[in-house]
């Protein structure tokens, strides 16, 4: 009896080490992939070349004390002059404001002109350079307003995948915002109407108070 | 703090009710001095009366008119009680133009801002900005707030 209990134990135990280490081997394969997959998302999403492809959004830890003013910026005179109109005639103390830019989607070549590769590397490089270079230097100018003017804020950005009017609105619920404050141009070349089209979209779609400073 | 002038644009609507006490409960400072201005449009005289008009007839329609503004002034007065505002006027003023008016007006007092809410008692309803406020938004060399109804 203890001759076969022992070979059938022996037996199932040679039937179960089999079982035991594939488990044992796709249980560290699969947790080696996805730390290596982890590791390449977090590496591709960190890597400041890559930042510009896709929608990143800085997002800020905003105080839930205080009442969040939304103020829609480009690099044009006309925010600037909106930014300290509202400073000068609406700011209150228990006030943030969010200085909001929203980038607009950039025409990228699809065909390269330097070099014989068909991929516009370099083109695309540049172009998204010059972007990223403009973008620091707005951010720059309006930290630079809020800590003059001793305002309460913060400079917020985020890509327009397809118009910078939703953006913008979409901030503001993300955001829970209780007005807006924007110039009527901004940077845009149709002088066509009085109101620029993003003005113009955010008056119409916001569904929150608007002030439109004129040009 | 010197003292800021704010003009609002009523007509009785309650959009305008709400833009009124929406600006009062949110972007209102206390040195501000409120203006609330009425644009008041003809007398509605039904045009099929208009040359058989009785002095009598004329007399009650104006004072039901009058009547009509009163009223309006006095909601407007209890909601600026209501919200404490110090300073605070109602300005009536007859034209048929109620934009040019608006733009006018806000910058002969040196207003600092238009207040307004999307539409008024205008009957087409397709267009999200009625026409005056849509006059006064891309016309005003004042800024302008547009107060939706929506806004909560």
């Amino acid at each position: 009896m203890s001759s076969q209990g022992m070979n059938t134990t022996s037996e199932e135990q040679l039937q179960n080490r089999p079982n035991c280490l594939m488990w044992t081997i796709t249980a560290t394969t699969a947790t080696i992939c996805c730390l290596l997959s982890a590791g390449l998302i977090a590496a591709f999403l960190s890597n400041k070349k890559f930042q510009t492809f896709i929608n990143t959004k800085i997002s800020t830890k905003l105080p839930e004390d205080k009442r969040k003013i939304l103020i829609a910026v480009d690099s044009s005179e006309n925010s600037e002059r909106a930014f300290l109109w509202y400073k000068k005639n609406l700011a209150k103390d228990e006030d943030y404001v969010i200085v909001f830019h929203a980038l607009e989607p950039i025409p990228l070549p699809s065909v390269s002109l330097t070099s014989s590769t068909a991929f516009p590397g370099d083109e695309w490089q540049k172009i998204l350079n010059t972007r990223t270079e403009n973008l620091r230097e707005l951010e720059k100018k309006y930290e630079v307003k809020l800590a003059n003017t001793k305002t309460n804020g913060v400079f917020v950005y985020n890509e327009a995948l397809k118009e910078v009017g939703p953006t913008i609105c979409e901030e503001c619920k993300d955001s829970d915002v209780v007005y807006i404050v924007m110039g009527s141009r901004g940077t845009g070349t149709t002088r066509s109407t009085a109101l620029g089209s993003v003005s113009d979209y955010v008056l119409r779609h916001a569904n929150l108070p608007v002030s439109v400073i004129p040009k | 703090m010197s003292s800021k002038t704010v003009v609002i644009a009523v007509d009785g609507s309650k959009n305008a009710d709400h833009a009124f006490e929406k600006y009062c409960e949110i972007m209102h400072l206390r040195s501000n001095k409120l203006i609330a201005l009425h644009i008041e449009d003809q007398l509605a005289i039904p045009a099929d009366q208009a040359l058989t008009l009785s002095e009598s007839h004329y007399e009650k329609i104006c004072k039901e008119h009058n009547e009509d503004i009163e009223a309006l002034k006095a909601n407007y007065r209890s909601k600026a009680q209501r919200y404490h505002i110090e300073k605070y006027e109602f300005r009536s003023l007859l034209n048929r133009e109620p934009g040019v008016l608006i733009c006018e007006f806000a910058e002969n007092v040196g207003a600092i801002q238009i207040v307004m809410g999307t539409r008024g008692l205008g009957l087409i309803r397709r267009t999200v900005l009625g026409s005056v406020s849509d006059y006064v938004v891309t016309h005003a060399k004042t800024p302008v707030t547009i107060i939706p109804m929506a806004a909560n």
